[in-house]
């Protein structure tokens, strides 16, 4: 996200101000938990190479963004051969034996870090009797953010929206507690003369902290880094800002915020202990000095783990390639019995190839969950707004119940005691009215627990839908092109089966702070039900229908569309429809959802037993509100492919891979082609991202103990444990399984069947596209009509993959 | 007669079977037989419930081992019902961390510890089991030892903790010169007395001191807040099962504490200022947990107040029913995001100082003749905490999208204040000890403080809430998040008297050779 054009700040380097503004747009967002989406926390560092990001990120944060040789070296269930190893070493351009690479694996020792002052006299201050500055300034910062955002980021106080800056310095100033709990009663004064504005505090700090534009760049990185779940939650809100068209500068007053920290300590010490800050001073300059280089060490450092990573990539798509290149194109069938669209998350596979192998006349197509319906729903009598669709995207319409109902009754009822509960004169009488009431409540969670529901999506009921643009019901036209248009990028205008099962997708889990983040990323994070059930309608709909004959889709009258939603949790599909589904129909779904059910079993921990056993198991689990993993998400994604299906058809994908389906020869002018990577193929490669980054960082890009979760400000995130600093990312419990890491990471292998020129020309025309691709954050291939051979695409060179690659 | 006397054997089952639930945990993780044990623990403490108040005390209470006080079975029942849940929530929510079994073993101790401290009659033993329910704590509050916060707020608890032992024991001691005996029921058998002498005196002070620390009152709350780096299933125990145990110290030396003026004042001010101060705070405060904990503070502050104003009956009442409440708001924490959404959905609407007035003009009154009515003897400002109650519940009734009918709301609100009326009889039934300590004559002057709090309270709720943006209502929320800045000068103070080696930081960073060399010059 780009910072606001600020007001220029007065006097200060131009170099400086444009690298302290750079690093301000290196942070990515983090969507609040009520519509968690998968974020790539390193999009904003894509026009870099991720070799280069992880060195940087590791030497100024200490993090890690790229997995530790040993997690590869140790993973037993993809080893790596000694080839591939040579291989990834030789394609890394180092010189290094496989088994060196094996003896790297078992190193531990790592490079010095960035510090920033605060760091520096943390190294020199006495911990056992005193507080670390590094803790005290998160935990100030983070208090002061949850305070402030806590109404959903708009900063209001004394009615006037405030900067950040001021109403955070105005809270400094206030707070007698830091200056007690450091033992430094003379800090206030040093707050008192911090500069007024965040312009002026970082002009002064340049100056006085001796920066150039290169040092400036990794210092205002490092601080960042240092606040990142705070950096990331404002990245947020300036990305929604910037979808309605408008601009704010809240990072560069965050960053200032952090620095005016360091100054302030560093202004402190030089007053009173000369002889440590001549010592801090000399530190501190050889830092500038060397900055660019600890990156270098680490890059150097890196290498062993880049060989490693690229190794098991290789390793995983030599595998896949196999499957991949072993292909015939099928006879055209016979009009399918039942066909069933799913969205293209990964849990997506599992279920269609058992449901595909019900039958020889079902048929499965994979399409971005939310049905490319472009909407967000507010519920019947509500001024609250949801996005159901992909957080790259801005909703055009709204759907809205048409029909009246008890649900804002009742929902007031439910709201209301739950303030009593908050509210500091009611909350001591009604303790002591309700006592039983609790207890029974503790009891039947405990031993007769209830499915989840999501209370926003318990408020439908069922009720009919409308879609409207601006409060207006959307015209028969433009519902007709937007049938159209779905339709065609599915691919699905001919041969309609009976029956079309328009399968959204969701989870269940109680007491889940991240259950949203289960749901269907499509959808924002919600369930895809709402969308199914829109489009179901819509395409049910007679003068649509006709509409679309008349434009060459011809849909029989005998086909129905039916709305349903998978379950992740349970692998149920549930259906949504007056008339109930044909009888072998939906035999077919629950032997499909068994099977899924049984093959998912033994990665839950669940004994291998009877089909009604592992259904009960995976039922409670379900329902359990002290279960941490209620299921493993998009753990151990690895891969996108879009292709016609029957390419994939047949093989145990392991659900590890997005399917979307595409046949280029529907695609004239490549249009969907283009859509298909520049959304779902990003979109697929930000939640490989975030599950990577969650496990190789589980501390900075993941959001901790799930144990320990604290959720702050309602929906804004958690905090693990009393506070510290806002958490993003995937809890460690949702990729680990208390043993091993249920996530292998691996950058997404994406392969599109497609002309290469078509292809190229996109690649070329979006710069995202091509940073991903050249800067190695993503692998993509092309795969062949005929099956041979498999190209890859990396900086504007395609390659033609060899076949033996073990 | 046979049946008594296995049943006074069932009392001393309670804590045995919870110690069996730890020994099997120790060798592996045996949740499932864990799980029966505790189960036949609670069952146990049911029965003996049941039997002290249908067959008597006789039959299950033994002079000198185990407590005739009803409110002992009472708490028996709750620290056995609390403690299986709580074990029973930690089966799958701690699978797969390194320590589950150490955890449960730790979990279970603490059980039977607080099973020991409620049903003794022993002074020691109480003391005892006190101890150890401390040690154990420390483990759990531990769990993560790694974590810097976690150990400083483990740390205060120490220290505070010693504190409190100390009191207790320089308590017992001073009843032991007193009254030759270490029992409780034999002690408070001497009570009511004409006057109380110094050492008596002294006692009920000490006894009031352990259970301000116990209950995590100001200035000594701070690890309360700060434990929330526990566990969830340890915060819920904790905050269901053992805080509450200054307060059942104070129900038990009832008949002293109610003769000892010094002391229900220092529970009327400490624990009363408490009550307003965390209850406002709680207000401001962002995290769900630590919100929990804030109003934890303020609802042990209430129950203490109610013992300082002999009304112990409703004291035992609140304490059981916020074990429950609280145990469930901990346990769910994990559902705060729906929670919010609900809010988000239904947003109250716009309320004028009109519907207060009109809410407050129907409540109090109603309240008052309820409480003259049915609950004749006593002080009257604990009902103003119930008509405040009705009050913010007939105000803010409606949501934005949904009138609420009054009707509606004041049928609930009548079920609230039979609810409370019914209990409050219930408990007093049991304890058959509440009336019997008629109010004294600064009783009306206690009376008149806590009412004066109660409308300190309704005045800040009132400022935070109608004139947020008012430059007081910013200057007292500020000092109001920061909980005053009392447990700053807690932890500087703790640090420096008893300083204690932290935790390194989670994964420092490493300096530079060079820098290092810098260093050392």
């Amino acid at each position: 996200m780009s910072l606001a054009d600020q007001a220029p700040i007065a006097g200060a380097d131009s170099a400086i101000r444009a690298a302290l503004k750079e690093s301000c747009s290196m942070i990515a967002p983090t969507w609040p938990l009520d519509k968690l989406i998968a974020v790539n926390p390193f999009w904003e560092l894509r026009h870099l190479p991720a070799e280069d990001v992880a060195a940087r990120l590791a030497a100024l944060g200490r993090s890690r963004a790229v997995a530790p040789a040993a997690l590869h070296a140790g993973n037993a269930a993809q080893p790596i051969s000694d080839q591939q190893l040579a291989a990834a070493a030789g394609a890394q351009g180092v010189d290094t034996s496989a088994g060196e690479l094996r003896e790297a694996a078992r190193r531990t020792d790592a490079p010095s870090h960035w510090h920033n002052i605060s760091d520096l006299l943390d190294s020199e201050r006495d911990r056992q009797h005193e507080m670390a500055w590094g803790d005290e300034i998160i935990h100030q910062l983070s208090q002061f953010c949850a305070r402030v955002f806590q109404r959903g980021g708009e900063l209001h106080e004394g009615g006037e929206p405030g900067r950040l800056y001021d109403l955070w310095l105005t809270a400094l100033r206030m707070d007698r507690g830091i200056p007690i709990l450091m033992g430094t009663p003379r800090l206030a004064t040093q707050f008192e003369a911090l500069p007024d504005t965040a312009e002026e505090l970082l002009e002064t700090a340049a100056a006085e902290l001796a920066l150039d534009a290169e040092s400036a760049s990794l210092y205002a990185h490092a601080l960042l880094l240092d606040i990142n779940g705070w950096a990331s939650w404002i990245a947020y809100l300036e990305w929604q800002q910037a979808l309605a068209g408008g601009t704010q500068n809240l990072m560069s007053d965050l960053l200032a915020m952090r620095m005016a920290w360091d100054l302030a300590i560093w202004r402190y010490l030089k007053a009173n202990d000369e002889f440590a800050a001549r010592r801090l001073d000399r530190l501190w300059k050889h830092q500038l000095a060397t900055g660019a280089q600890l990156i270098t060490e680490h890059a150097q450092q890196q290498q062993a783990d880049w060989a490693w990573q690229r190794a098991a990539e290789a390793t995983y798509q030599a595998n896949l390639h196999q499957h991949l290149r072993s292909w015939v194109r099928p006879e055209q069938e016979e009009r399918p019995m039942l066909q069933a669209v799913f969205c293209i998350d990964v849990r997506s596979e599992v279920m269609r190839r058992h449901l595909e192998a019900q039958h020889g006349r079902i048929q499965t197509i994979g399409f971005a969950g939310f049905f490319g319906l472009p909407i967000a729903y507010q519920p019947a009598g509500s001024s609250y707004q949801r996005p159901q669709l992909p957080g790259l995207l801005a909703p055009g319409l709204t759907v809205t119940e048409t029909a009246d109902s008890d649900a804002p009754a009742r929902t007031n009822g439910k709201a209301r005691w739950d303030a009593l509960t908050e509210s500091p004169p009611a909350m001591f009488a009604l303790v002591e009215a309700t006592g039983p009431l609790y207890a029974a409540k503790l009891l039947k969670e405990s031993f007769f627990p209830a499915q989840g529901k999501n209370p926003v999506n318990g408020l439908n009921m069922g009720r009919s839908l409308s879609l409207q643009r601006d409060g207006q019901p959307l015209p028969a036209a433009e519902r007709i092109t937007l049938a159209h248009n779905i339709l065609s990028a599915m691919g699905l205008t001919r041969q309609f089966a009976p029956v079309v099962l328009l399968t959204g997708h969701g989870s269940s889990s109680r007491n889940n702070p991240h259950a949203a983040g289960l749901d269907c990323g499509a959808c924002g994070g919600q369930t895809g039900e709402l969308n199914a059930r829109v489009l179901a309608s819509l395409l049910n709909d007679e003068q649509v229908r006709r509409g679309l004959s008349a434009r060459d889709i011809r849909i029989p009258a005998d086909t129905r569309f039916v709305a349903a939603l998978h379950d992740t949790t349970t692998d149920e599909i549930h259906c949504y429809s007056d008339e109930p589904l044909p009888p072998l129909a939906s035999r077919w779904l629950e032997d499909a959802g068994a099977a899924a059910r049984a093959e998912r079993a033994p990665s839950l921990d669940i004994k291998p037993g009877s089909r009604r056993k592992t259904d009960a198991a995976i039922r409670r689990r379900a329902r359990d509100w002290s279960q941490l993993r209620p299921e493993w998400g998009l753990a151990n994604n690895a891969a996108f492919i879009a292709a016609p299906r029957q390419r994939t058809q047949g093989f145990d994908l392991q659900g590890r891979t997005f399917l979307h389906d595409y046949d280029w020869q529907q695609d004239p002018d490549f249009s969907i082609l283009e859509l298909i990577m520049t959304a779902p193929m990003v979109v697929a490669q930000w939640i490989n991202a975030q599950y990577n980054a969650s496990v190789t960082d589980n501390q900075r890009y993941g959001s901790g103990n799930k144990l320990l979760h604290n959720v702050v400000g309602g929906n804004i995130g958690v905090f693990e444990g009393n506070g510290g600093d806002l958490r993003i990312g995937l809890p460690h419990q949702s990729v680990h399984n208390g043993r091993d890491w249920m996530h292998t990471p691996l950058r997404l292998s994406a392969y599109l069947q497609a002309p290469a020129e078509a292809i190229a020309r996109i690649y070329k025309a979006h710069a995202n596209v091509a940073q991903l691709v050249d800067n190695d954050w993503l692998y993509l291939f092309r795969l062949s009509d005929t099956g041979e051979p498999i190209e890859r695409l990396y900086q504007d060179q395609w390659t033609i993959v060899p076949a033996e690659h073990r | 007669m046979t049946l008594p006397l296995s049943l006074s054997t069932l009392p001393v089952l309670i804590p045995a079977l919870h110690l069996l639930a730890a020994a099997v945990s120790a060798s592996r993780h045996r949740w499932q037989l864990a799980f029966w044990l505790n189960s036949a623990a609670l069952g146990a403490a049911m029965t003996s419930c049941i039997a002290f108040f249908v067959f008597g005390a006789d039959t299950v209470a033994t002079t000198g081992w185990i407590s005739s006080a009803p409110a002992s079975f009472l708490l028996a029942v709750l620290i056995s019902f609390v403690g299986l849940l709580v074990a029973n929530f930690s089966r799958n929510y701690l699978a797969g961390e390194a320590r589950e079994a150490r955890y449960a073993t730790m979990l279970h101790i603490t059980l039977a510890a607080v099973s020991v401290v409620v049903l003794t009659d022993n002074l020691l033993v109480l003391l005892g089991g006190w101890v150890a329910i401390s040690l154990t704590l420390n483990e759990l509050l531990l769990f993560y030892p790694d974590r810097p916060r976690a150990a400083l707020a483990a740390h205060k608890k120490y220290l505070f903790a010693r504190i409190a032992e100390l009191a207790v024991f320089g308590a017992a001691l001073l009843l032991f010169l007193e009254h030759g005996s270490w029992n409780i029921s034999t002690i408070i058998a001497a009570y009511p007395v004409e006057s109380l002498s110094l050492n008596q005196q002294a006692a009920a002070l000490l006894i009031a001191l352990a259970a301000l620390i116990k209950c995590a009152q100001l200035p000594m709350h701070g690890w309360l807040i700060q434990v929330v780096e526990a566990p969830t299933p340890v915060s819920a125990l904790l905050h269901a099962g053992i805080i509450n145990l200054g307060g059942y110290l104070l129900i038990a030396f009832g008949p002293l504490l109610s003769a000892a003026a010094p002391a229900q004042w220092l529970l009327l001010i400490v624990a009363g200022l408490t009550t307003v101060v965390a209850a406002l705070v709680m207000a401001t405060r962002v995290t769900v947990k630590v919100k929990l904990a804030w109003s934890t503070a303020a609802q042990m502050g209430l129950m203490l107040v109610e013992c300082a104003l002999g009304l112990y009956e409703l004291a035992l009442l609140h304490l059981l029913a916020h074990a429950c409440y609280k145990a469930w708001f901990f346990l769910t924490a994990g559902a705060t995001v729906e929670r919010y959404l609900i809010r988000e959905v239904a947003p109250a609407s716009q309320t004028s100082p009109g519907h207060w007035l009109l809410a407050l003009a129907i409540a109090l009154p109603v309240t008052m003749l309820a409480a003259t009515l049915l609950a004749p003897a006593g002080p009257l400002s604990p009902w103003l905490l119930v008509a405040a109650l009705l009050t913010v519940l007939l105000a803010e009734r409606s949501s934005v999208s949904h009138k609420a009918p009054f009707l509606a709301a004041a049928a609930l609100g009548t079920v609230l204040l039979t609810a409370i009326l019914g209990q409050k009889a219930l408990v007093a039934g049991g304890l058959a000890t509440a009336s019997t300590f008629a109010p004294s004559s600064w009783l009306s002057l206690a009376d008149l403080w806590v009412a004066a709090l109660i409308g300190l309270l309704c005045l800040g709720f009132a400022l935070l809430k109608r004139a947020p943006d008012s430059a007081l209502a910013r200057q007292v929320s500020a000092w109001l998040y920061a909980g005053l800045y009392l447990d700053e000068w807690a932890t500087r103070t703790t640090l420096r008297l008893w300083p204690l080696r932290l935790p390194a930081r989670l994964n420092p960073k490493q300096l530079s050779p060079i820098t290092q060399e810098g260093e050392s010059s």
